[in-house]
């Protein structure tokens, strides 16, 4: 079995590499776990960015939306008085 | 090899009677000796031929060296005879690999006893890591080597329509010199992530891109799948251009792209592969 590791230079992703499993992290090889990282993301203080926004992995994101969702129905409640 | 010529009642090679003989071949300038226990037989060596007579029935021990190179091969004596036997030193590298590797020959089947094998050989390097040869042995130092990027990865489709990502670019080099003690990275090209471009694999100080993520009905721009070595192998695998099943992975270190027809989800690009041989071609 094999991985995806990010390869960084200067803060930016500049090749997505292949490794072995065992493959460990270092200052320059990250990996990204079920994080959809691609050449050009940035790198900062332990996470990926594109545009802007940080890069999540399936569930982080199904979890945020999930938030968001809450936080809105919140707010209904509150106007409508519920 | 040896090959038992059995002479009974007579002399063998002109030596002693009712004693054998062992003639042995090896690559010239080696130095060849026959011992039994502590019985050390010593001939010259004529034109890469050693020839020891004299020698009572048992079991001798033929060893051979020259510069780095050695061989040991045992004889059994049990009747007046002479053997033939020929010496051919390792002609396989050692090396270490960081990553994960395999070892094939021609038609990719693997080969199991590297240190003893006398044909061609293939190592397919299929993850990231650093490659050291810590031994030439007989090898001459020389590497043909085939390269892929990493695939893309195409978004999800829509049905009936087909979105379809690139394969790596693929490279092939001639004589490509490595020397034993130096270390030689290799970088394996991932395939990409969803509608992302796949990683650029390096190896030998050449470099071939990962393929984009395409787009709708790409595939009609997609150069076809290409054999390693430009097919001068035995071997049929596919390397590149993209896999012609539809909502299918890609093999891994197949370097392929592949085709979406799914709305809510992808299949994901081959990551690339380095493979290297021993040079087929004349320096």
């Amino acid at each position: 079995m094999a991985k995806s590791m990010a390869l960084i230079e200067s803060g930016t992703v500049v090749n997505m590499l292949w490794c072995s499993d065992s493959e460990p992290e270092t200052d320059t090889i990250i990996n990204p776990a079920d994080r959809p990282v691609g050449i050009g993301d940035i790198y900062s203080n332990g996470k990926f960015y594109r545009d802007g926004v940080e890069i999540l992995t399936p569930l982080e994101e199904a979890l945020k939306k999930n938030a968001e969702y809450e936080a809105a129905l919140s707010e209904i409640e509150e106007a409508l008085g519920v | 090899m040896s090959i038992a010529v059995p002479l009974y009642g007579f002399g063998a090679s002109g030596g002693s009677p009712n004693k054998s003989t062992i003639i042995v071949t090896a690559p010239t300038g080696s130095t060849v000796a026959c011992t039994m226990g502590s019985t050390m037989k010593t001939a010259p060596e004529k034109n890469g031929v050693w020839t020891f007579g004299g020698l009572d029935l048992g079991t001798w021990t033929i060893t051979s060296t020259k510069g780095g190179d050695s061989a040991t091969q045992d004889v059994v004596i049990s009747r007046l005879t002479v053997e033939y036997v020929t010496i051919v030193y390792r002609i396989t590298p050692e090396f270490t690999y960081t990553g994960d590797y395999e070892i094939v020959d021609d038609s990719d089947n693997a080969i199991s006893d590297f240190a003893n094998w006398k044909s061609n050989w293939k190592i397919r390097f299929l993850t990231s890591g650093t490659f050291t040869v810590t031994k030439l042995n007989g090898w001459n130092g020389q590497l043909d080597v085939f390269l892929v990027g990493g695939a893309g990865t195409p978004t999800a489709g829509a049905s009936g329509v087909w979105y379809v990502s690139y394969g790596g670019d693929t490279a092939t080099l001639h004589n490509v010199s490595v020397l034993a003690g130096e270390s030689y990275n290799i970088a394996i090209g991932a395939h990409g992530s969803a509608n992302e471009q796949g990683g650029a694999t390096t190896a030998f100080g050449t470099t071939c891109s990962g393929g984009s993520a395409g787009g709708r009905d790409a595939h009609n721009n997609i150069p076809n799948r290409v054999k390693e070595f430009a097919g001068d192998t035995d071997s049929d695998a596919l390397y590149g251009g993209y896999y012609p099943a539809v909502n299918v992975n890609a093999p891994d270190n197949s370097g392929s792209g592949v085709v979406s027809d799914n709305s809510q989800s992808w299949p994901f690009g081959g990551s690339g592969i380095v493979i290297a041989r021993n040079a087929r071609r004349a320096a």
